[in-house]
Order: C-alpha cells, then structure tokens, then sequence
C-alpha cells in the first residue's frame, strides 16, 4: 500500500509500529535515530514518515521542518510521536506542519494503523 | 531666709575620694548648727528607733534598685534606664520635691526631671540652671546654650505655689571613669540633705554603675563572638540601624554583592546594586512596618541564587533597634532540585516507555486478526526483554536507594577475590571474543585472602568487564589483582572510547548516568557504576575511574581492605555511607 519511514529510537516500540503497520500491507523502513532518518529521507522515497519527536543527534522536529523546506518531499504526511508529559510539543509539531500527532501512551498501535490507513487513503482520493 | 545648697561632686571611683570630694565641693551655709539643732529636739529613743527605720528602708531600697536593675535593664546599656532605676523608689528614703538627671548625648542634653511635690516652672528651671552649670563643671565644658530635650513627669507644676530651691546635691554618675551625666534632688525645704543621706544614693549609683560596667564588659565579649561569628558566616549579612546605616557588612555580602565601594557600602550602594532583582528599599520599609520578616526567593545576583531575608531586629524590650538582610545562597539547592527533577522525569519515562509497548503488542494480539504466528513469537520475545529490562531496572533504582539512605547491607565472607576476578574474565572471553578484543587476566600470586560479599563484588565485576567490553573496539581489556599495603587491588584497563574529565566527574553521579545505558545490545540502567561504587564503600573500599581523554582508554580501579576489623566490625562497615555520592551530586 503505502512506503513508511519510521524514525524510532526505542527499539521496541519500534518494531510494534513496524509490525502493526506491515499487517496493514505497508513497506516499513525503520531508522534508529534522528541523523539516519535523515539519510534514509534523501536517498529513497516514501508516502508518509513517522517520526518520534525526541530522538539522539537529529530531533524529529527539525526532520519534519527538514521535510516542509524541502521541494520535493514537502507534501509527504507526516505523523509525529511524542511522550508523556511533553504535551508542550504537540503544539510544536502541528506549527511545523505536522498531520497527525499521536501520544504513544495513548495510542496504541492498531488505533496507529487505522489512523496512517485513512491518512493514506487520504492522498490516494 | 536661709539658703542652704548643696553641692556634692562624688567621684564614684573609691569611698575614700567621696569624703574628699565631699570636703571639697560641699557648699553649705549656716547647715551645721541647723542640723545639731534638730538632732538636740528628738529624744535619743526615738533617735534610736528612727534609725533602725531608716536603716531597714535604705535595705529595702538597695534591694529594690538591684532587683529593678537586672529585671528591667536586661541586656540594654541604656544609661537613663539605669537612673530611672535609681530615682524610681528613692522617694521611700529621700525626701525631696524633684528628682532630675541630666545626660549629654551628641550634641544635644537630655534632662529630665520627676516632680514629687508640685513645685513651680521656675523651680524646674532652677533645677536645671544648677545642673547645666554642676554638669560643665564636671566634665569641664562649657554647655550653656546648648540644647535641651526636657521632659517633666509626676506631679503637674503648679505655677500658684510659691517656692524656690532651697536644698539640692548634685551626684556625677561615672561609668569607666567617665562622667556620663548627673543626678540632682532638690527641695524647697530648707537644710534637708546631709552626708547621711547623700550616701545613700551615691552607694546605689556606684552599685549601679558597677552593674552597667560588667554588663558592658559581657555584652563586649558578646558583640566580639557575633561579630567573629557574622564575619564567618557563608550567609550574606548585612545589618542595619533604625536610620538605615549599614552597621554590619560581613564577608561574604561583600562577596555575594561585589559592590564597587565594598569597604563602606550605604544602603544606596546595596539596593542600588539589586535594583531589578529585588525592590530593597520597599522591603526594609514594609518588614520595619509590620515589624515582621519579609522573605523573597530565587533572586540572581552575579549567576547564583539567594533566598533574601529582612528581618526588623529588635531589643529585649521588643523596641526596634535595627534591620538585619541576609542572604543565603541557594545555588547548590536549586541545582540539586532540577536533578533530581530531571532523575523522576527519567525514571517515568524509562518505566513507561516499555510498559507503552507491552500494552500495544497484547493490545496487537489480542485484537489484530491478520497478525502471524511468527510476528506473534517476535513481539512475545520483545515484551519478555522489555519486562526483564523493567525488573532490572527497578532492581537497581532500590539499590540506589538503598545506599543512599545508608541500608544498603552487605554479607562479607573472607575469601580469595582473585578467584572471583578470574571467574568473571573467564565468563566474558566470548563475548570479548566476538567483538575482536582480547581480555585477561593478571593475577599476583601473592594476594592475601580479603573479607567481601561474593556476590555484590561478582556484580562490580560483571559490570566493569561489560562496560569496557561495551566501549572497547578493538586492543585489548587487562583486570590485574594485586596486593598493596593493607589492601587488595583490582584494575580493569582498556584501550577504548576513554572518557573526557567532565564524563569521569559524573560517572558516579546517578543523575549524570541514569538512562545512559540504552545503546548497545544489552540495556543497561545506566546505574551500574553508581551501584559499584555503593558495593566497594560498604566494603570500606573505594572505587575510581581514570583516563588519558577520548579514545584513550581508560583504567576502573577499586580496591578492599585487608584489616581484620573490616571483618569484625561488619555492622559499622557493611552499611553503605548514605550520601557518598553526593560528593559528584553537587560538583
């Protein structure tokens, strides 16, 4: 269905997104942190990205800002995962051009799938 | 008329120069025969039983004066309390109309007069022309026309009577050989006052000016211990009169305020120089209103913090003596506070980052129909490294706490640690292996057996061999044992990452560390070094880290006593030293 970049730093969380997602038929492509999302970014082409807000080296914030400054890529969706008690960055992340932002205490990764299918889905209309 | 006048100088310094005082000063006329005269007209009975009287009334008044003196002076070395004092019951040994005294005080004379009987102004202001001209004398200066702050009290003057000061002596009070003022009583009676009853007063006095003398010595001795103490304190203390001059500015307001002119700063200076920080003068006034402290935090004066107190100082009769600001720096506090802040907020997230993914993937498998076999095994074995990591984690959070609040309990057995050490090495050869580093071990023969745990020392081990295993890539790890004077040696060298001196500063801080340990295949807790160095201090051991710089290696050393009493003292040694690692807490 759709190609993924998620950039994750908890490794499990991680691999839960990853498989929740490929259940739902999409291409996952996992990076571990902030500067080798940015890598992935650049060198292939993906539908949507996922990126956790704090991250080492790169956060995903300026991944995103990195995303809506760059011509080719800047109507990619984004969704952005935050933590609890950083509700200050939900705020962040919609200002810098986020789609959707999930809290990942709250969400849990089947409510993700559906919520990436119908953001797909979105473009594909 | 007969006029009889009194004018007694009595120097308070030895009973001796009071008679030649006496003999000196004493200006009477016509008295002597007076007095024989009257004394002739009372029967010698009567002369007797008079002075049993008067003796037990000037008993009773001693008494009184000295009780009066250490009650309502206290600690006040205010001399017209002290007269006050003195005048107060004279009346029950002393006939007389008007009691005055009369004190200099800066440029100015303070007179004040309490009227027995009434008498007329004219009276009062005779009273006061013979002390001003008695008190120049004295003190050999010349007061007339100098200012007089006058106060009359007791009986209205009555100017319809008709009377004139016909009996008076002057007393000088001297304090440290000093005149500091002068006592008059005075009567329109004529011929009133003899050596008899001016010796009565002058005895109190002279007792009184010796109380006020040893009172000043203590308060002396007192003044010299604050004022050692105020000066070593790390607070900033500034104090302050009722008129806002800076009496006190210790050390360390000079320190905290750097002040330009920091030898004699006014209060201009001080509350200039926090000007948009704290509103000093508001605050002086409002606590000098209230007559209470005022308190303000966090103020930042040159990159510290200060908890700022004012507080109105007052004396022991609650009257307002003075302004005291203090300030205390909270620096190190507020530090610790954010840590520790940051340490809770870790410590949530690191718990509730894996309890998030096992939720999610029973969540997954319970509702997700399309999920396979395999992808099921794969997100169970996750959630069984995730839950393990939490048990650990929350293991070493106890251990934590525990050496912190100083139960954290050892079981020490005397033994042979190289044997330990060798297990250890023994158990990481094929992991070293795996990455292409090689460990081993270098034992002296020699090493005598020590008291330890096994299994808290085999933890510090494991933990120091897999961290250098972890940040080494390539060269190799060497754990040598070996003896030193009275101790046991054991150093894990390697030839990795190597740390920098700020990372070896906060090695064993569980502030700097915690979280520190994700990377890698296995998850850490970050807490491990801070663990060890509990384990090795409740041996009465100690644990350090060393390196050359960044990728220069670096060398884990701890070592174990050897004396008998580390075995026989376990209860005094096996408790870990609450509070060890503050030392790094607060760098």
């Amino acid at each position: 269905m759709a190609k993924i970049l998620l950039v994750e730093d908890d490794v499990s969380l991680a691999q839960l997104y990853k498989t929740a997602l490929e259940v739902d038929n999409h291409e996952v492509i996992v990076a571990g942190d902030g500067q080798d999302g940015i890598a992935k970014l650049t060198s292939d082409k993906y539908d949507l990205a996922i990126l956790d807000i704090v991250l080492p080296n790169t956060s995903g914030l300026d991944i995103l800002k990195k995303i809506r400054e760059t011509e080719s890529i800047k109507g990619m969706k984004v969704i952005m995962l935050t933590n609890y008690g950083q509700q200050e960055n939900v705020k962040d992340a919609y200002d810098a051009g986020a789609d959707d932002v999930f809290l990942k205490y709250r969400v849990t990764p089947t409510e993700a799938a559906e919520k990436v299918r119908s953001l797909v889905d979105s473009v594909a209309q | 008329m007969l006029i009889a006048a009194f004018f007694i100088a009595i120097s308070l310094l030895t009973a001796l120069l009071l008679y030649l005082s006496y003999s000196l000063l004493f200006e009477h006329h016509n008295t002597n025969t007076h007095i024989k005269n009257l004394h002739k007209d009372i029967s010698e009975h009567d002369q007797a039983q008079l002075q049993r009287e008067q003796r037990l009334k000037q008993k009773a008044y001693h008494a009184e004066v000295l009780r009066e003196l250490s009650e309502r002076i206290g600690y006040s070395l205010d001399v017209s309390k002290i007269i006050e004092v003195i005048t107060g019951s004279l009346g029950e040994v002393l006939e007389y109309s008007t009691v005055s005294y009369m004190i200099k005080e800066n440029n100015h004379i303070i007179f004040h007069s309490y009227v027995a009987n009434s008498v007329n102004h004219q009276f009062i202001k005779e009273v006061q022309d013979k002390m001003l001209a008695a008190f120049s004398k004295m003190i050999d200066s010349n007061l007339e026309g100098i200012y007089v702050e006058e106060a009359i009290s007791g009986t209205i003057l009555d100017d319809t009577v008709t009377c004139q000061v016909n009996s008076y002596f002057n007393l000088p009070l001297v304090i440290e050989g000093d005149i500091l003022g002068v006592i008059t009583i005075a009567s329109p009676k004529s011929n009133i006052y003899n050596l008899e009853k001016t010796k009565i007063l002058y005895t109190i006095t002279q007792q009184a000016a010796s109380h006020y003398e040893k009172l000043k010595q203590v308060l002396e001795v007192e003044q010299r211990r604050l004022n050692a103490m105020v000066a070593s304190m790390a607070d900033g203390v500034i104090m302050l009169d009722r008129n806002l001059r800076v009496i006190v500015f210790n050390p360390a307001a000079k320190k905290i305020l750097q002040l330009p002119n920091s030898s004699n700063p006014t209060i201009k200076d001080i509350a200039d120089s926090l000007t948009g920080k704290a509103d000093l003068r508001t605050k002086l006034d409002e606590a000098i209103r209230n007559e209470r402290a005022i308190e303000q935090e966090d103020i930042i004066v040159h990159n510290h913090a200060f908890h700022l107190l004012i507080t109105p100082v007052k004396d022991s009769n609650n009257t307002l003596i003075g302004t005291a600001i203090l300030f205390r720096d909270v620096t190190a506090e507020k530090e610790l506070i954010q840590m520790r802040d940051e340490f809770t907020a870790k410590v949530v997230h690191e718990l509730r980052a894996p309890l998030t993914t096992i939720r999610g993937t029973t969540d997954m498998i319970v509702n997700e129909s399309k999920i396979t076999e395999e992808m099921k095994k794969k997100l169970l074995l996750t959630m069984k490294e995730d839950s393990e990591h939490m048990l650990k984690l929350v293991g070493d959070i106890l251990d934590v706490a525990k050496i912190e609040a100083g139960k954290f309990q050892i079981e020490p057995t005397l033994g042979k640690l190289q044997e330990e050490v060798q297990k250890a090495v023994d158990k990481f050869t094929g992991q070293a292996k795996e990455k292409g580093v090689s460990l081993s071990a270098q034992i002296d023969p020699n090493t005598p057996e020590v008291s330890f745990d096994v299994i808290r020392i085999e933890q510090v081990l494991n933990n120091l061999i897999s961290n250098a295993i972890k940040y080494t890539d390539k060269g190799a790890i060497t754990v040598t044992v070996r003896p030193e004077a009275n101790k046991v040696v054991v150093e894990i060298a390697d030839t990795g990452a190597g740390l920098s001196k700020e990372e070896v500063k906060g090695l064993f801080s569980k502030f700097k560390q915690f979280g520190k340990g994700k990377t890698g295949k296995v998850k850490g807790t970050g807490l491990g070094l801070v663990i060890a160095k509990g384990i090795i201090e409740s041996h009465s051991g100690k644990i350090e880290a060393s390196s050359e710089g960044t990728n220069k290696g670096s060398v884990f050393k701890f070592w174990l006593p050897l004396k008998q009493n580390s075995i026989n003292n376990e209860t005094d040694q096996n408790i870990a030293k609450g509070g060890a690692n503050q030392t790094s807490i607060n760098k």
